[in-house]
């Protein structure tokens, strides 16, 4: 026999040795261990080659709540019968109150006599009907139940039948899937049950205390531990992959030479929607595309709030504007932001409020969004976005274009084209389309444009070319992830935030 | 969003075959394509063409971005041979200010022409 086998059996191995022929409950008991550590213990068994385990499905028939009761007292029926075998006729009210069973018990009890012949009901009285004998025997579902828990493909006709009719009735029986584990001992196991294993003295554990002084382990042999058994997985912290996401394309603006824009998630009406020239009727502002706060707050400078008024009543810039009466309580209204370009729009207004040879710069944000859709694959009530602004007096279309092309290429899409497009807050706009190589299909990464004078000339005070644009975020994030339900970006389920690999561009 | 559904005979019968520079033109031309079944294409409409969401009017618009058919179409316009009304109840006024006609003749108006004509209303 190998010493060095014996040597790295662990105390509970050695203890569950002798009653491997045994059951796993049996073994239990008589090794005076749980069950878990003897399935521990048996799997170490079985990874050291001296048993083999199979795990095995059981049906078993085990005593429900109702069963349990009805074992002590007696099956309803056999209330009934025992009553009924004394008073031979009793009217049914008359039954039901000696025998004092539930209503439902009372029905059951009597379909069951029924079926059996045992009883007739006429003119509303119950007689009983059958042999004297029957009464004092016993029935297939008294001696079923009494016999239970059982294996179900162990049960005869009989005990079939008693089950059947049992389980149709409330918390009586039920057959439940039991996982068990089979063992069988192999040659290497057996020579070891026989050779009656002693392990003296073995140390399992190594403890400061011990390393102090040479007496504690000098000369003592230890347990040998199996260093190449697997050991559980260790997942190490990192940031949430659309996180890492955003932080990519954080580094890009920024090395484009973009300064990120912050801002709440809750904002006015007024900075949603009134600012960016989104007319007060118009249906992104309803309930069933934003998310409304029951709350309304202050609106911003009076001078702006005039600009904007105007702006929508009877337009700047050679617009005619909305023609209608700008209703100021309606951009009072906090709502959850639905695009990062109200971030865009307080910072052409806080460019306005310089001096100004220094209202000009580049800008970006990232940030989450809310809409009112119905959540589903491929759509969700929140979603990122990145959003940017150019504001200098000499840009164009042109540079408008190289930007976008210099992001996405930079975010890993080698083939952009631009194709003509209508974004409310912009004119002219356009839409940015990526190659996909493997879909082979042309991405629709979002909308770009110059800000209407409607917008640049209340914000800004002066209209000129604002590069501007806002695109999803989440459809790149779920490309290079390979996700295909957009609700996996958000639902922060650890599996699989431990499994998803790193962003590497 | 808005959609118009093309017959894709109509299309190649009247503007041309459908191939890859057709399909890139009509996405450059400011309506994505959004499907092609094997009877029908389908178009996205932006909000600020009413003028592209039947058939005919898009043909009208494509053409010309193609060069094929440039210039504002004329069309032939007769004062009507008798005086027409048109009953509106005035209840209609709130949310329909204006209504205006036009009798056109010579025209055959078949299934097709019928879908179209919902189309437009329906966008």
């Amino acid at each position: 026999m190998d010493k060095n086998l014996i040597e790295s059996l662990s105390p509970n191995e050695i203890k569950i040795l002798p009653y491997l022929k045994e059951s796993i409950e049996e073994i239990c008991k008589k090794s005076n261990l749980n069950k878990v550590s003897v399935i521990r213990a048996l799997e170490y068994l079985q990874n050291k080659g001296i048993v083999k385990l199979t795990p095995i499905k059981k049906k078993v028939v085990e005593i429900g709540i109702n069963g349990a009761l009805y074992k002590k007292k007696g099956l309803p029926e056999r209330r009934l019968l025992n009553l009924l075998g004394e008073k031979r006729i009793l009217s049914l009210q008359e039954a039901k109150k000696l025998s004092k069973l539930s209503d439902e018990e009372f029905k059951a009890s009597i379909g069951a006599l029924k079926n059996k012949a045992l009883i007739e009901i006429k003119n509303g009285k119950l007689m009983f009907t059958g042999q004297k004998q029957e009464i004092s025997k016993k029935s297939l579902e008294e001696m079923f139940l009494e016999s239970l828990p059982l294996e179900h493909d162990s049960l005869n006709p009989e005990q079939l039948y008693a089950l059947k009719s049992l389980q149709n009735r409330k918390d009586i029986v039920y057959v439940l899937e039991k996982k068990s584990i089979s063992i069988e001992i192999t040659e290497l196991g057996k020579q070891l049950m026989q050779s009656g294993i002693k392990q003296k003295n073995l140390i399992e554990t190594i403890t400061p205390d011990m390393l102090k002084n040479e007496k504690f382990w000098k000369g003592k042999r230890f347990r040998r531990y199996d260093v190449t058994s697997p050991v559980p997985e260790i997942s190490g912290g990192k940031r949430h992959f659309v996180n890492q996401a955003l932080d990519y394309s954080r580094k890009i603006w920024t090395e484009l030479g973009f300064t990120e824009m912050t801002g709440d998630i809750i904002q006015s009406s007024f900075w949603v929607f009134d600012a960016l020239f989104t007319a007060q009727d118009h249906p992104v502002r309803e309930l069933q595309d934003t998310f409304y706060l029951n709350k309304k707050t202050k609106l911003p400078h009076k001078k702006l709030v005039k600009a904007v008024k105007e702006s929508h009543e009877k337009g700047v810039g050679g617009s005619k504007g909305w023609r209608y009466s700008w209703d100021k309580e309606d951009a009072k209204k906090l709502v959850l932001r639905t695009h990062t370009t109200c971030l865009s729009a307080q910072k052409l207004y806080e460019l306005s409020q310089l001096p100004k040879e220094q209202r000009k710069g580049k800008f970006f944000a990232l940030g989450k969004n809310f809409r009112n859709e119905t959540v589903d694959w491929s759509h969700g009530f929140e979603f990122y976005q990145t959003e940017g602004i150019v504001v200098n007096e000499n840009v164009n279309f042109r540079h408008l274009l190289g930007y976008l092309e210099q992001f996405y290429k930079k975010m890993g899409f080698e083939k952009i084209k631009f194709a003509p497009a209508y974004f409310p807050y912009t004119e002219p706009s356009v839409e940015v389309l990526a190659w996909h190589p493997e879909k082979k299909i042309w991405l629709e990464l979002g909308g770009a444009g110059i800000f209407r004078p409607e917008i640049s000339i209340p914000l800004l005070g002066k209209n000129i070319p604002i590069l501007a644009w806002g695109q999803g975020f989440d459809r790149i994030i779920m490309d290079y992830y390979r996700i295909k339900d957009l609700r996996e970006l958000y639902k922060n389920n650890l599996n699989q935030l431990r499994k998803m690999k790193f962003w590497v561009k | 969003m808005s959609n118009i559904k093309i017959p894709k005979k109509l299309f190649e019968k009247e503007i041309g075959k459908l191939n890859d520079k057709m399909k890139h033109k009509i996405s450059m031309f400011g309506t994505p394509l959004e499907s092609i079944e094997e009877n029908e294409i389908e178009l996205e409409i932006f909000p600020d063409r009413p003028d592209l969401l039947s058939y005919q009017g898009f043909k009208r618009g494509f053409l010309a971005f193609l060069g094929k058919k440039t210039g504002l179409k004329q069309y032939k316009i007769n004062k009507p041979e008798k005086d027409y009304s048109i009953k509106i109840d005035s209840s209609v006024k709130k949310i329909w200010p204006y209504a205006v006609c036009a009798i056109v003749k010579g025209l055959k108006f078949d299934d097709e022409k019928i879908k179209e004509v919902v189309d437009i209303q329906k966008n």
